[in-house]
């Protein structure tokens, strides 16, 4: 999944210095605990406005975590406990495998009701979930047209034809047929896209703006990059949500001002900068400011996200795994962080997979300290012969990514490696690395897991055979094409059992680290701000947004 | 007259098709793929081919520039899968990210730019010329240096920092102001008002200090003129021979500058100004539309702005025309 | 008159008072330089009905002296002092508002460039409109006609038409006839023209010239015209004052200044002056050198850098000791400022005769 990251490249820091001076001492607010308060209108402050919430394209963190309050998906995360629960939500529980997982059946609850009144049904979901198909309504994940069989040649219900591989029995059950064993299935349709779209109200490219709800706030008004206004769905009911409250009255999401902006007004917490949150992070300048003001604390959400930081070595061009080895001792972590914000943004990480996935090991292959070991590099260097080595390094023509390069850059040149930074533009930047045409030694990555699970992780970034298969966008930057890492894969996706799943996908992840292909650099945070009278928010650790799911405002 | 005004016209209209075409062509040497980035993160070649089609990126640049030209004239229909969206001429295309037709948003965005750019424009050209006059007339003294002190302190400073400051000062730390943004003038004309504030004085800070020092100069150099010594040895009062004799005459070169400003800021050239203040105009939806890659809006965008700034070069002449006689249009 | 030789001819009249009575008129501008001297102690007396004629090259301080009468000085930089009188009313002293009541209805002007004295975005009948409603409380319809009967009075053909125009319309002729229109318009009883002709050709120049002669009879306003050509003054004034570096050289009756003239700088300019009715051949004769700086005039006679007859003068006397304004015998009121004897000078004038005859 992909964090709506936009910026308008501005330097804000002499600003941010100017008013960071004056601006201590604010209120020591406390978000109030206890009973939720009814009533009031929270308001959203980001950036921008969502690329999509129409559910079966939006695919940022910003739109889903929103979309959890218009729509409901067959399963949901109930995220009040430690660690987030896998519930039913549509369903009345976590579906049933059948036929080593290849067949999922879900139950529909009774008595979900969309925003008329009408029932939900399983036929409704059905036909949500094959919208997907179309080319029109695009820009979702591909799991659905991966998995259900006979995805691959279907189009879409616009032209009247339905997928086989959906079946409804009755109007409350729904079964899925797959093409492969999925034993994770279920964490999938957590995804926004498995939700229910009534074909009578589905307005096909335009659905954006017209998201039919069974959540429990609806669309009162959505201008598009200038406000959303969602209001109660009547016909919501807390009985049949094990995961959503209703609290205020209406959620107001404005956007399109300056996230510097946005982070002062919420900051200042000054009229409705009180009962306001931002979904947007919180600008990189402001960042540390924000995070080491003690009277922020209690507004100041820090959420880890299932995700990485890290260095690709491009396997094909890089060949000698003495050169790839030296180059993992010698880059200095704690430069790196520097660049992209220090401790707050996240902990140095050693694995590709974070604490907060399932299938984490703690494992280190390479140096214990995060500042590189120098030793160690420059022996490795010696054993490949102390080549006189010229890479490229792609990043994002941004300040705190050729930042980052420039601590690449410097730390490779100790082990006598020139590095060529190659900034490309930041909107294009992944479909420029992803595309197999445009290789580098050394590319930038980052990658957050669609669901905490190693599945969306591991063979996304490390199955080489992607890189004939999906030549425009190839994710395996480290050009990883290795048959053991890619039986492996397969024989993992093949497990029903989930432990030894996990197990065995912690496994893999060291063997990936043992053949040099990247350098992870920190398991990200992501960090948002809130108003003094903002409460209920939950640490959404799944898609590393502040949780509006039992959101209050006091007033 | 009226063949000076047609013949401008059409030049204006060689040069919009001109900046079309260089747009469109600009646009296809980037390396950015809409389609690509529609698609999603993990995008098979055969879904990546359908959305080309569906966006309509599968078909020569020269047939696309074509249907968009043709769209000008006389509408398009677009889409055959799950909608029909049409698009009445003159059709600027429709949003690959909205599939809303260009203008319809250009129209919606327009007032809050008209509103942004053309109170700002009031507002820095009055107090500029003002400031200036006050300046030339009390040449040397502390006015003079105040003026011009005044001049050079905004002249230095950026936009994003003023619109910062501001907003820290009145509306976050002293709460004068509510928050800034737009409210249509129909819905709430009090909160129009309250919130471009705001906006307006950041534009009036960052251009008054141009315009002060342009008028300035243009008045002292006025004042060296022998029909100002005529206008005194008439006996005329020292007012009228400022502003009635002076300004008229000194005004000739700010109006070009200010025809130019007027024209880009409701274009949309205000955009970090609509950035800061969360104003949605055209500005940022220019800004959106480069970083979606969204090709209809971005040429809709660029061609609308274009629009503004060659209008407002046209404008600029007749009103030329009307303020110095000696100007003959032809 | 007596023949006394005070700097100030003005104290040797009596009363009745005249008309308009300059007496040692100073302005002075300080710059970062140095203090300009551009008038130095001008005094000269005018009647109604009569013409005074300035004269002096660029620079010798005729024009700020007219731009003095007018008390446009007011609220600048110039540090003006001695006395200017209209009419019984002393204007140096005077308020800038009661001097602005005064200008364009008491005392007038007539620029010298009428292209760039008239205001290129207004329309002539406006401008001229404009100069009457100042002083008159009257409609604009009527401040209009005022403008067209003005403009046919100085001889505008088709008033009516071209009082719409731009002065950019008019050709160079018709924008100085239009200029005096303007300042004609309040009945002025003081009219000053600085250089009217300058920027015109020569048969215009004499039209002008006959327009300002004609009108000032119809009018009865007293005349200062201001230039540096002899010419022009020969044919139209009564007085003619020589003004050098800021101060009178020579100051008479135009038939005593050009019959007779007394200093060697007014020989100057009547050589370098063309005669119609002379003879083609002759060759002008322009003053050699360049006017003097006004911060720092030469010492003794200002003139004496320039002047082909200092050796005339035994010791030095030119070069140390500055001549005073003295009466020519013989003449009523005739005065120059030469160290030259009346012997020498006839000499000189014999020699010059001879020479202009060959």
């Amino acid at each position: 999944m992909t964090r709506r990251t936009r910026t308008v490249a501005l330097t804000a820091s002499a600003v941010v210095i100017a008013l960071g001076a004056t601006a201590c001492g604010g209120s020591s607010s406390n978000t109030s605990s206890g009973a939720p308060t009814k009533g009031g209108t929270l308001t959203i402050l980001n950036d921008g406005d969502y690329d999509h919430i129409d559910p079966q394209r939006a695919y940022t963190t910003e739109a889903s975590s929103m979309d959890y309050e218009l729509v409901r998906t067959l399963t949901g995360w109930e995220e009040t406990g430690a660690k987030p629960k896998l519930v039913g939500d549509l369903a009345t529980d976590t579906g049933t495998p059948s036929k080593g997982a290849t067949v999922w059946t879900f139950h529909l609850r009774h008595g979900i009701k969309w925003q008329d009144g009408t029932d939900v049904t399983a036929q409704d979901v059905k036909y949500g979930v094959e919208r997907a198909f179309s080319p029109d309504i695009n820009g979702g994940p591909p799991y659905a047209s991966q998995w259900l069989a006979g995805g691959d040649s279907y189009k879409g219900p616009y032209k009247g034809r339905q997928l086989s591989s959906i079946q409804t029995p009755d109007t409350h059950t729904i079964v899925f047929h797959l093409n492969q064993p999925v034993a994770d299935f279920n964490e999938t349709t957590a995804m926004t896209g498995w939700s229910a779209v009534p074909k009578a109200h589905d307005t096909g490219s335009t659905y954006d703006t017209h998201v039919w709800s069974d959540g429990p706030y609806m669309i009162k008004s959505y201008s598009k990059a200038k406000e959303l206004v969602l209001v109660r769905n009547k016909y919501w009911s807390r009985s049949t949500d094990p995961i959503r409250e209703q609290n205020v009255d209406e959620i107001d999401a404005k956007f399109g001002q300056d996230q510097s902006a946005i982070d002062q007004q919420i900051k200042s917490d000054a009229g409705t900068g009180q009962t306001a949150i931002t979904q947007t992070p919180i600008a990189g300048s402001d960042l540390t400011s924000i995070a080491n003001d003690p009277s922020l604390k209690s507004r100041f959400y820090k959420i880890a996200a299932p995700g990485i930081n890290y260095m690709a070595i491009n396997t094909r061009r890089v060949k000698d795994i003495k050169v790839r080895k030296a180059i993992e001792y010698a880059v200095d972590k704690t430069t790196a962080r520097g660049a992209f914000g220090g401790a707050a943004y996240g902990d140095y990480a050693t694995s590709m997979l974070a604490p907060g996935i399932d299938g984490h090991k703690d494992f280190n292959l390479y140096s214990s300290d995060p500042a590189g070991d120098l030793t160690k590099a420059k022996a490795l260097m010696k054993q490949a012969g102390d080549p006189k080595l010229t890479m490229s390094l792609a990043v994002e023509n941004i300040k705190t990514q050729e930042d980052f390069a420039d601590a690449v850059k410097n730390a490779l040149a100790k082990i006598g490696i020139t590095v060529n930074i190659s900034p490309i533009d930041k909107n294009n930047y992944f479909s420029t690395v992803d595309n197999v045409k445009n290789q580098y030694d050394l590319t930038w990555g980052d990658w957050i897991a669609d669901w905490p699970n190693a599945s969306t992780v591991l063979p996304t970034l490390f199955d080489g055979r992607q890189i004939k298969r999906l030549p425009q966008s190839n994710n395996d930057l480290s050009y990883l094409n290795d048959p053991k890492v890619n039986a492996q894969i397969d024989k993992i996706g093949k497990m029903t059992d989930i432990k030894q799943r996990n197990a065995a996908y912690g496994d893999l992840d060291e063997q990936i680290m043992k053949d040099a292909a990247v350098v992870p650099l920190m398991y990200m945070n992501f960090s948002d701000l809130g108003g003094s009278k903002v409460g209920g928010v939950i640490d959404d650790t799944i898609m590393a947004e502040p949780s509006l799911v039992h959101v209050y405002v006091t007033h | 007259m009226l063949r000076y005004l047609v013949r401008r016209l059409l030049a204006a209209a060689v040069i919009l098709l001109v900046i079309t075409v260089i747009t469109f062509f600009i646009f296809f040497a980037l390396p950015s793929n809409p389609a690509l980035l529609a698609c999603g993160k993990t995008c098979s070649p055969s879904r990546l081919a359908e959305i080309r089609h569906s966006l309509g990126l599968d078909q020569g640049i020269a047939t696309q520039f074509w249907e968009f030209f043709k769209g000008l004239f006389v509408g398009r229909d677009y889409g055959d899968q799950s909608v029909r969206i049409h698009c009445g001429a003159p059709c600027l295309g429709v949003s690959f990210q909205t599939d809303t037709p260009v203008l319809t948003t250009l129209l919606d965005d327009f007032p809050a730019d008209l509103s942004l750019g053309l109170g700002a424009a009031v507002a820095f050209v009055v107090l500029g010329v003002g400031l200036g006059t006050v300046a030339a007339v009390r040449r040397g003294k502390a006015a003079d240096k105040a003026a011009v002190g005044l001049a050079l302190v905004g002249v230095s400073v950026q936009i994003y920092f003023v619109g910062l400051l501001l907003l820290y000062l009145l509306v976050d730390k002293l709460q004068i102001l509510p928050a800034s943004g737009y409210t249509p003038i129909t819905e709430d004309p009090a909160g129009w008002f309250q919130g471009l504030i705001l906006p307006w004085a950041t534009l009036v800070i960052v251009y008054l200090a141009m315009y002060t020092r342009l008028t300035r100069s243009s008045m002292l150099e006025v004042f060296s003129e022998d029909y100002m010594r005529t206008a005194r040895a008439k006996g005329l009062p020292a007012g009228t021979v400022v502003l009635k004799h002076g300004l008229r005459a000194a005004i000739t070169p700010i109006i070009t500058i200010f025809g130019m400003d007027v024209g880009a800021l409701i274009g949309g050239s205000a955009v970090i100004t609509e950035s800061v203040f969360g104003i949605n105009g055209i500005g940022k939806l220019a800004v959106d539309s480069v970083q979606n890659s969204d090709l209809p809006v971005i040429l809709g965008t660029t061609l609308f702005a274009a629009t503004f700034v060659v209008l407002a070069n046209v404008v600029v002449d007749l009103v030329y025309g009307l303020v110095d006689p000696r100007v003959r249009l032809a | 008159m007596s023949l006394q030789t005070s700097p100030q001819p003005a104290d040797v009249t009596t009363a009745p008072p005249p008309f308009l009575d300059v007496r040692d008129l100073r302005v002075h501008f300080p710059t970062e330089d140095g203090l300009v001297r551009s008038v130095d102690g001008v005094s000269f007396t005018l009647e109604k009905g009569q013409t005074l004629g300035i004269v002096g090259e660029s620079g010798s301080g005729k024009s700020v002296t007219s731009l003095a009468l007018l008390g446009l000085h007011k609220g600048t930089r110039a540090q003006v002092s001695g006395e200017i009188w209209l009419d019984g009313r002393e204007l140096v002293g005077l308020p800038e508002q009661e001097m602005r009541a005064l200008r364009g209805s008491t005392v007038s002007m007539i620029f010298q460039d009428p292209l760039s004295a008239l205001h290129p975005f207004f329309t002539v009948g406006a401008q001229i409109a404009e100069a009457y409603r100042v002083h008159h409380r009257v409609s604009k319809k009527e401040a209009r006609d005022r403008a067209v009967e003005m403009l046919r009075r100085v001889g505008i053909p088709q008033p009516e038409l071209r009082v719409k125009d731009y002065p950019h319309q008019f050709s160079g002729g018709m924008r100085q006839r239009a200029m005096i229109a303007m300042s004609l318009v309040c009945d002025p009883a003081l009219l000053i023209a600085d250089e009217p002709t300058t920027a015109l050709d020569v048969t215009v120049q004499a039209q002008i010239l006959d327009l300002i002669r004609d009108l000032q009879e119809e009018f009865g306003s007293a005349v200062v015209i201001i230039t540096h050509d002899l010419g022009v003054v020969a044919d139209v004034a009564d007085d003619i004052l020589v003004m050098y570096g800021g101060r009178r050289v020579e100051y008479g009756t135009a038939r005593d200044v050009l019959k007779q003239p007394e200093h060697p700088y007014t020989w100057g300019l009547l050589q370098s002056m063309p005669q119609i009715e002379g003879d083609v051949s002759r060759r002008l004769n322009p003053i050699p050198g360049s006017p003097p700086s006004l911060i720092n005039l030469p010492g003794g006679c200002a003139f004496h850098p320039r002047c082909t007859y200092k050796g005339w003068v035994p010791e030095g006397r030119c070069t140390v000791e500055r001549p005073e304004l003295l009466a020519v015998s013989g003449t009523a009121g005739h005065i120059a400022a030469c160290h030259l004897t009346a012997e020498s000078k006839t000499q000189i004038r014999g020699d010059g005769a001879a020479r202009a005859a060959k």
